[in-house]
């Protein structure tokens, strides 16, 4: 798993942290079951305060991505698979919608859009 | 049960402030920062702790039990480091701990051991021969080395190099892994504190402007900027600090939302740090925000 | 090791740089060099050791070194009472080895003069009595002065004593004492036991309320 921080981004600490952890998740990095470090391993090695993993970990449970349980730690949550698949859709239309207005800024039209994508797709260069 | 429970703390010292109604709580298990800029009094509320100073009112208590220049035993738990040399000048390291350890019930000689290796201090060295990081290292070897539960630190970093700052915090992170273990830091330098904090008391003036979670605290503090059309003495009375010069003015405001509100989109937001919180309210000449 | 042992320790472990400097008094002043009165160090080595012990850690830094130490400030001051006694009794003994010595050498035997070490002894407990509360009350800017006066005290006391003990008067007096040992030791044990705890409560009285 990494994490990278950057304190004058303007982006809470906190939600650097929810974000990447997220992202980890979703795109399968992080299996259900994996432990995470415990709030105060992850404060030592992110060098920032134990207050704000707690806070980043709660809003990780809040959106049901981990769970705590009380003396062993946190871990990826284990069920709601459609619910990922949700969040994963939801991430990749986030994506459909900026390409959507690139290609309009370029011009491209949607017919060629798709041709363009059928196109790649066959020649297999999508990239790992 | 909190770490240490300050209720009603005052202390005039005929000087500039005096200390007034200081209420406060170190939580345990954190990193508590005391913050203010110098001669607010944190030192003061730190020697009141350790019993060195008498207050003139208020309660003091260490992990419940009463603290202050009448008892002694509540120290057995606590890890001192000063902010002056306090060691005998003319002994060398190794006498200085022969004198300390057997005061200790929970006195560890290998984790000293560890620590001067760690430090590279040489035990024969005579204190009046070493350098304040070196004396700073060195009181933090003794403090560690009888596991206390409770370490405070008196402006442990002025006067250092920012390497030696930067394992200081390492130190404390090691430290605070332990659940039961709890950190009151006072400081006027606040970028150490910034990103390790967990709690912030900030004194000015010998009064407490707020005692705090640090994410609240910086969540609810922003600094606005913008055009001096903007002011009017309404806005004037809302912003802290007020810089204004013939580009524009800065103030910071104590509420987020409002500030917002107020001005909308036609100023830049940041985010203050520490430092800008404690600059601009103590420019300002305000006690409170 | 108790708490009080550990006190009076680290005040023998800092008293003991300045032995160099109590041996060469202890050479000069105990007849080695001069033939004549081996005694005249009874008057200065006891007091110079106890001043030197007790003003070992004097400065502000010091005191709140010990404040912080697990350790009520009644016992820091107690601790200042046991270790000025501890280095009394060793410095008069060391004073009569040392005279005796010079006896020894100068006219072949060894000689203590009972008078004078029991006249030592009870005018130093005395002397740390009243020294110590004011130590305390003064603080380290005051000490100074208070070294300084209390120096010439003992100089100029132990000349005040010496031709006291000669005085005609006195000699009825210090044959009743040889005459009534048990009685008069009681008597003395009593007085500098009163000073003592008198001097301890006030001391202590005066240090529990001092900021540091």
């Amino acid at each position: 798993m990494k994490i990278l921080l950057s304190p004058s981004s303007g982006e809470p600490i906190y939600m650097q942290i929810v974000r990447q952890i997220r992202g980890s998740i979703l795109q399968g990095e992080l299996p259900a079951g994996t432990p995470l470090p415990s709030i105060r391993q992850l404060a030592k090695e992110l060098q920032i305060s134990v207050i704000t993993t707690k806070r980043a970990y709660n809003e990780l449970e809040q959106e049901g991505l981990i769970d705590s349980v009380v003396g062993k730690g946190s871990f990826v949550s284990g069920g709601n698979q459609e619910f990922i698949r949700e969040q994963r859709m939801r991430m990749v239309e986030e994506k459909i919608r900026e390409l959507l207005a690139e290609c309009r800024n370029i011009p491209v039209s949607v017919d060629e859009l798709i041709e363009w994508i059928k196109m790649l797709d066959h020649d297999g260069g999508h990239e790992e | 049960m909190n770490a240490i429970d300050v209720q009603g703390l005052s202390k005039s010292y005929g000087s500039y402030y005096n200390l007034t109604d200081v209420s406060f709580s170190v939580p345990k298990g954190y990193i508590t920062g005391l913050i203010g800029p110098n001669g607010a009094g944190k030192s003061t509320i730190i020697k009141a702790i350790m019993g060195m100073v008498v207050p003139d009112g208020g309660k003091i208590e260490v992990f419940g039990r009463s603290a202050g220049s009448s008892a002694g035993e509540y120290k057995q738990n606590i890890g001192y480091i000063s902010d002056e040399n306090i060691y005998y000048d003319y002994l060398s390291l190794e006498e200085m701990k022969r004198i300390i350890a057997p005061f200790y019930s929970d006195w560890n000689e290998e984790k000293f051991r560890k620590y001067m290796d760690l430090f590279e201090l040489p035990s024969r060295k005579k204190i009046k021969d070493c350098s304040k990081g070196m004396k700073t290292k060195f009181s933090i070897a003794i403090a560690l080395a009888h596991h206390p539960s409770l370490l405070i630190m008196d402006e442990p970093t002025a006067g250092l190099d920012p390497v030696f700052r930067r394992e200081l915090l390492d130190l404390l992170a090691d430290y605070i892994l332990e659940e039961a273990n709890t950190v009151l830091f006072s400081t006027h330098l606040t970028t150490d504190l910034d990103r390790v904090a967990d709690y912030v008391t900030f004194i000015n003036k010998g009064r407490i402007v707020f005692t705090d979670n640090k994410e609240d605290v910086l969540e609810r503090y922003v600094i606005v900027k913008g055009g001096g059309e903007l002011l009017d003495q309404d806005i004037r009375r809302e912003l802290l600090g007020l810089r204004e010069t013939s580009f524009g003015f800065e103030g910071l405001s104590p509420n987020r939302a409002k500030a917002s509100e107020l001005f909308g989109d036609k100023v830049l937001y940041q985010q203050p740090t520490l430092e800008d919180i404690m600059y601009f309210t103590a420019k300002g000449g305000k006690l409170r925000a | 090791m108790p708490k009080l042992i550990c006190l009076v320790r680290k005040d023998l472990l800092l008293v003991r740089r300045y032995l160099w400097l109590l041996v060469i008094y202890a050479v000069i002043f105990s007849g080695f060099i001069q033939s004549s009165n081996s005694t005249l160090i009874y008057g200065i080595l006891p007091g110079m050791v106890m001043i030197l012990a007790i003003g070992s850690d004097m400065r502000q830094s010091n005191q709140q070194f010990l404040v912080s130490l697990p350790v009520k400030r009644g016992y820091l001051v107690l601790s200042k009472y046991v270790s000025s006694l501890v280095l009394l009794v060793v410095a008069v003994v060391f004073c009569v080895l040392v005279s005796g010595a010079a006896d020894m050498v100068h006219h072949g035997t060894f000689q203590v003069d009972k008078v004078l070490v029991l006249g030592t002894l009870v005018s130093m407990v005395l002397f740390l009595s009243v020294y110590l509360p004011l130590y305390f009350w003064l603080g380290i800017k005051g000490a100074q002065y208070l070294n300084v006066a209390m120096m010439v005290i003992i100089l100029g006391g132990n000349g005040l004593i010496a031709s006291l003990l000669n005085n005609s008067d006195m000699a009825f007096v210090i044959n009743w004492f040889s005459g009534h040992p048990v009685a008069s030791g009681v008597f003395a044990v009593g007085v500098l036991a009163l000073a003592g705890i008198v001097s301890y409560f006030i001391s202590r009285a005066i240090f529990v309320k001092r900021d540091l």
